[in-house]
């Protein structure tokens, strides 16, 4: 297929019309042509005044040769089109196979998975969708070919940005029904966040520090409910921590395990739990009491939803309750039931981590995330954790969900039409046009001088 | 070289003759007035004293008692005078082929008439007839004069108009009686004409060969070109050629065959040649092997 870099050079084109004016006007001396028998020609009639292009091959040669020259100023490129089909059908992988095949019928059988290699619906998915795959292909496609995408009503891995394509890309959306439940009954937003906190033997002032953020948190409208407890006296009690899922406060054996109930708008911190040590307030940095007070930046008189869609994969079968939005691990490795909730699409902090730094660290693990700091949690250690903002800045972080960002309806979605940025392969004819300008030009050359000395 | 070796084998079976019987001494091919010792029986006459005895038919004597003489024609040698037209006329050409000229073709022409004549032992002679003037070869025979006229032809060129009747009196006297005489030209010259006729009613043997091109057999030009008399380039005609071609063929052609018959009326033979057919066959029209004079 053929492009052009520079459409506006086929106006040269117009330039056609030069040599058969030329041609057309050009009208040669009325030759002479000795004749003795020219009595016997009737009485001179007027000759007609007849456009007849003459030399009509060296016409054909110079049009050609200007026609060449005219392609070659529209730099003209050729575009290799890689489908031969009309329409490539893409499944994106978070759609099941029979779903899919159900979707598109007969077309099922052109149909490809949106994947790195396009495999066909035969082979079964990986089940990590990239979205960047699908621009790659609208810039490799040539243009008309059409692009059907399936996917699912809810998509999991949402891309950052919506997509922009240089073509309409038919976006169908289908609904698939969740293999877990979507949400675990806790709306987001309206029911209280729990938030659990692990840690080893006597932590005073880490412990008051997070006291303190999640004062800070309350404070700006969160309902939070602190689910700490004791992994040393856990393990020294005997009492499994997988084996009672849903953590209360009386399972421990005290334990400093403190239940915290946030009432929203604003209202200060109050401690509905019991044991806050006395040396924890104190060692509250004034920088986030003061942001527990005022500084948060959230408006409004409702309750500040978490930015938390359906959460599909942290659910109660995970042993720990569905409201759970942050595990906090004060020191040393996080307890099985916490790592498998985290991969499962948890958000973990952990402190005094060998991988950790300041700011906290972030990394993927699992569906899930885990922030790692190398110093305790603990300002005196760390002053950074005096900065007011970082209620706030720890607030957008730490609490939103894994994911929680990418989930997005299917329909919001659908890909921008936009011209296409980056030049697609293509490859110059420059040289092959200038060939054959040139062997035009000699041809027309060798014509006319043929011609000319012909006549004479 | 004027003649090609195809064409002078062609040439082999050719033979000139004259449609009346030739007067003058000498033995040759040719029918001839003058009665005596031959091949042909003529008649038989009475003895007369003086009369060789061989000569005598004795038979007939046997049946008839008296003496008779066989009398064969005697034959006699023939003197062919070519006259070629070399006015400017004679330069033209086809359009397409410009080589081709009539005085090439006539050139040839007259080439096969001098070797058919030298090579029967007759008298050939040669007249470039052009340029207000008349520059002749006189006859003669020989291998010698074959050369003479080849060279002569060579270098003939063709220019000038058709001489004044004044200066061609020279060669009416040297053409003696009973001659043939080959006109070639492109009869576009009614001089030409006026001379073959006044030579055919002084009892010279007058043929014209009329070289025509092909384009004024077929006129296949094209455009609208100036048509441009070669002797008198003031007369010219800017005609558009595919529009006159009907009615030139059709003038022409009519002009053709009423000059055919001024010339017939006149005693001349006249046969037009094109440039573009080989030269023997109209030659051999007239002296093949079954040639009807």
């Amino acid at each position: 297929m053929i492009g052009w870099l520079l459409p506006a050079g086929l106006v040269a084109l117009l330039a056609l019309g030069l040599p058969v004016a030329i041609h057309l006007l050009r009208r040669p001396e009325p030759r002479e042509q000795p004749f003795a028998a020219w009595r016997y020609l009737s009485a001179p009639n007027r000759p007609r005044e007849q456009r007849r292009l003459r030399e009509w091959p060296l016409l054909l040669l110079r049009l050609l040769l200007l026609a060449v020259l005219a392609l070659l100023l529209a730099r003209p490129v050729w575009r290799a089109a890689r489908e031969s089909a009309d329409t490539v059908v893409l499944v994106a992988p978070d759609v099941p196979v029979e779903l899919a095949r159900a979707q598109l019928g007969a077309r099922a059988a052109q149909a490809r998975w949106l994947q790195p290699g396009w495999p066909a619906l035969d082979h079964p998915p990986a089940a990590h969708t990239d979205w960047a795959l699908l621009r790659q292909l609208d810039a490799d496609l040539a243009e008309g070919v059409a692009v059907d995408v399936l996917l699912p009503a809810v998509v999991d891995e949402a891309p950052a940005e919506r997509l922009r394509l240089s073509r309409e890309v038919g976006w169908r959306a289908v609904a698939v029904p969740a293999s877990v439940p979507a949400d675990s009954g806790h709306e987001a937003g309206t029911g209280p966040a729990r938030i659990r906190l692990r840690y080893r033997g006597d932590v005073g002032r880490e412990r008051a520090t997070v006291d303190a953020l999640v004062a800070a948190w309350r404070a700006s409208g969160l309902e939070i409910t602190l689910d700490a407890a004791d992994l040393q006296a856990d393990a020294s009690s005997g009492a499994s921590p997988g084996a009672s899922p849903g953590v209360s406060p009386g399972s421990g054996p005290d334990a400093g395990t403190t239940a915290v109930q946030a009432t929203a708008s604003g209202t200060p911190a109050r401690v509905a739990g019991a044991t806050v040590p006395a040396t924890a307030t104190a060692a509250v940095p004034a920088g986030l009491s003061a942001s527990a007070a005022d500084a948060v930046p959230v408006a409004g008189s409702a309750p500040a939803a978490f930015d938390r869609a359906a959460s599909t994969a942290v659910g109660p079968a995970d042993g720990l309750p569905g409201d759970t939005v942050l595990a906090i691990v004060l020191g040393g490795a996080p307890d099985a039931e916490t790592q498998r909730w985290v991969t499962r699409g948890g958000t973990l902090l952990l402190t005094q981590a060998p991988d950790g730094g300041w700011p906290p660290v972030e990394r993927a693990q699992g569906r899930g995330r885990v922030f790692a700091l190398d110093t305790p949690l603990d300002p005196q250690v760390q002053p950074a954790l005096r900065d007011p903002a970082i209620a706030a800045d720890w607030r957008r972080r730490l609490l939103r969900p894994a994911g929680g960002g990418e989930h997005a309806l299917a329909e919001s979605l659908r890909p921008v039409v936009a011209p296409l940025a980056l030049t697609p392969p293509a490859r110059g004819l420059d040289s092959l046009l200038m060939g054959l300008a040139v062997l035009l030009l000699l041809a027309e050359r060798a014509l006319a001088f043929w011609r000319l000395g012909r006549r004479t | 070289m004027l003649i090609e070796p195809g064409l002078r084998a062609r040439l082999a079976d050719l033979r000139l003759a004259t449609r009346h019987p030739v007067a003058g001494p000498g033995v040759g091919l040719h029918a001839s007035r003058s009665r005596g010792a031959g091949l042909e029986f003529a008649q038989y006459r009475c003895y007369e004293p003086g009369d060789e005895l061989r000569r005598v038919d004795w038979k007939l004597y046997a049946r008839s008692d008296r003496f008779f003489v066989r009398d064969a024609e005697r034959d006699s040698p023939l003197t062919v005078w070519i006259l070629l037209d070399t006015s400017a006329s004679m330069a033209q050409a086809d359009h397409d082929a410009p080589a081709r000229t009539r005085l090439a073709a006539a050139r040839v022409l007259a080439a096969c008439v001098a070797e058919l004549a030298l090579r029967q032992n007759d008298r050939c002679g040669l007249a470039l007839i052009g340029d207000g003037r008349v520059e002749v070869t006189p006859a003669a025979a020989g291998r010698r004069q074959r050369d003479r006229i080849e060279a002569v032809l060579q270098q003939a060129g063709a220019r000038g108009s058709w001489p004044e009747p004044a200066s061609l009196r020279p060669l009416r006297e040297a053409i003696a009686a009973g001659a043939l005489v080959l006109l070639i030209g492109d009869g576009f010259d009614d001089g030409a004409l006026v001379l073959a006729g006044q030579l055919a009613a002084a009892r010279r043997e007058v043929a014209f060969l009329r070289v025509l091109l092909r384009d004024e057999r077929e006129f296949a030009l094209t455009g609208s070109p100036r048509f441009v008399d070669p002797e008198a380039p003031q007369h010219s005609r800017r005609v558009d050629a595919e529009r006159a071609r009907a009615g030139f063929l059709q003038q022409f052609g009519t002009a053709r065959h009423e000059q055919q018959q001024r010339l017939a009326r006149a005693g001349v033979r006249a046969q037009d040649v094109f440039v573009d057919t080989a030269p023997d066959v109209a030659l051999r029209r007239w002296f093949g092997p079954r040639a009807t004079p």
